[in-house]
């Protein structure tokens, strides 16, 4: 319930502002035997922390106990589905994890192989609505395609492969034959994965396993498409702190206080006003602000829950996550 | 929670980091310096449970891994004591009598004692070089200090960093960009082998 009070006239005061964390979703009036008044507003939902972020606030949100929101590796191509396992990447959901509109140019191959260009010397085709490469061995040969992109944004990619004489291979990178944006996936199969755009264009490509020629393998379904967010990565295995359940808390990242971080990078400075709010482990909420944070963030605390946002909390809010924090943790 | 950490010599790091790099794991597993003089001598990592990693780890000639302990800072500090040196995680205060290792001053500086004397006898470690030199940080501009020899010159290529030292002096900051045919740097900036960074 939420407090409020009346004034000499009869009017009521009442207090602004999403309920904290476990309010129950019911309104009403009550009245204690002292005379306070107490107020509540109907059916309003409990704090989240996407409140913080609804007015195109600039930040972050990681929630370690979304599983669907974290990789082992950077690329984002294998889930953690279990405690005890490295996170590579985690997503943040400070935008609603919103997906974008298809970037590829015929990435289903229906009727014909519009769209994509050739490296070298492949022989595209159409075989059941999906894409057939031949190509020669040793030749390097690519077939591929400019995507545009924005620098800085992340970016989910999907995919079918199939193996024909050989395994496929497929990867995004800047240019042809380069693989920096996604590394090479050399497995039949469907496919998720995704990157951080570095420039204006994501150059997508396969070819095969060139150990025989002519060599052939199958694709089809892929899909480039923004999703919103400035998601934590790393790329180096040594670095990568696990997924840890404790006897109270939710499940948190734990970096191991040696070499362990994950970075976010923003698409500009979040400025001097930051407040940066942790759900640690052990303690509960940390909250800090006036943070100064530039165009990235490095993360090597432990956390049930870790959120940045541009701005400074009002007391309602500090006391409302506050609360959130601390239920994360268990404390 | 298993875990492990590993130790490679300096020399070795680049080569170690590119392998495990061309094997899918990403760019300078080897991060951490361990000092066994005013240089880092050894790069140390720590890893979680990941027996597909540690495998790869393992094969690279020169590696020494040590099996998880207590907690991954114990796992870490025990591996470089094993390998005769100090994690800048261990370092001691410089206070009272000092003996050869590594050490921390009230402003956070590493320094690496040579020859064991006390601080109170001579409470400015700069005018001691013989006893005493500031333990190099990869990446840091730290104000230069006049090299003694090959174990405390500034390097052309620093293995952690995979490029050269940095100092300040006479108020700029300095970057190696020539040294000597082994990769070290022992003349003063502005003499030989230094680039002011704008």
């Amino acid at each position: 319930m939420l407090p409020g009070r009346r004034t000499a006239d009869g009017a009521l005061f009442v207090t602004q502002g999403p309920p904290p964390a476990g309010t129950p979703l019911v309104g009403g009036i009550a009245v204690r035997a002292d005379g306070t008044i107490y107020v509540s507003q109907a059916f309003t939902p409990p704090f989240d922390p996407s409140d913080l972020f609804a007015s195109g606030e600039q930040g972050a949100w990681y929630d370690p106990s979304d599983f669907s929101t974290m990789f082992q590796d950077s690329a984002g191509t294998t889930p953690v589905t279990a405690v005890g396992q490295p996170v590579g990447l985690i997503l943040d959901k400070s935008q609603g994890l919103l997906i974008g509109p298809e970037l590829v140019t015929n990435g289903t191959f229906n009727t014909d192989t519009a769209g994509w260009s050739i490296a070298n010397t492949v022989t595209l085709t159409i075989d059941a609505n999906r894409a057939k490469y031949q190509g020669i061995s040793g030749n390097n040969d690519i077939v591929y395609q400019n995507v545009p992109t924005t620098a800085g944004k992340w970016y989910q990619v999907k995919w079918k492969a199939e193996a024909g004489t050989v395994n496929p291979r497929f990867f995004v990178g800047t240019s042809v034959a380069n693989a920096a944006l996604l590394p090479l996936q050399q497995t039949a199969g469907d496919f998720t994965g995704m990157f951080l755009a570095t420039g204006s264009v994501a150059v997508v490509q396969f070819s095969s396993a060139y150990s025989l020629s002519p060599n052939t393998a199958f694709y089809d379904n892929i899909s480039v498409k923004e999703i919103a967010g400035n998601h934590a990565s790393q790329a180096t295995a040594a670095a990568r702190p696990v997924l840890t359940n404790s006897a109270q808390a939710k499940p948190y990242r734990n970096f191991d206080a040696v070499d362990d971080n994950m970075t976010t990078i923003f698409l500009s400075s979040l400025g001097s006003s930051c407040t940066v709010a942790r759900s640690d482990p052990i303690t509960g909420a940390v909250i800090l602000t006036g943070q100064t944070i530039g165009t990235s963030y490095s993360a090597s605390a432990d956390d049930c829950t870790l959120i940045i946002v541009d701005r400074d909390l009002t007391s309602q809010e500090t006391t409302d996550l506050t609360a959130w924090l601390n239920e994360k943790a268990g404390v | 929670m298993a875990n492990f950490s590993a130790s490679i010599p300096v020399a070795d790091m680049q080569s170690a980091n590119a392998a495990l790099e061309l094997d899918g794991f990403g760019p300078n597993n080897f991060s951490v310096p361990a000092y066994a003089g005013p240089s880092p001598s050894f790069g140390l990592l720590h890893s979680w449970s990941d027996p597909e990693f540690e495998a790869a780890v393992a094969a690279i000639p020169g590696v020494v891994i040590q099996q998880g302990l207590a907690d991954p800072i114990v796992t870490t500090s025990t591996l470089a004591n094993t390998v005769g040196s100090d994690w800048a995680s261990d370092a001691k205060p410089l206070t009272g009598n000092v003996t050869p290792g590594l050490y921390r001053d009230a402003e956070n500086v590493l320094w690496w004692v040579i020859q064991g004397y006390n601080t109170v006898t001579y409470p400015d470690p700069e005018v001691i070089p013989a006893l005493i030199r500031v333990a190099k940080i990869p990446g840091e501009a730290l104000p230069w200090q006049q090299p003694l020899d090959q174990y405390d010159a500034y390097k052309l290529v620093n293995p952690f960093t995979g490029e050269g030292d940095y100092c300040t002096h006479k108020g700029s900051t300095w970057k190696v960009t020539q040294a000597d045919g082994a990769g070290n740097n022992v003349w003063e900036p502005g003499v030989f082998g230094w680039t002011v960074v704008p």
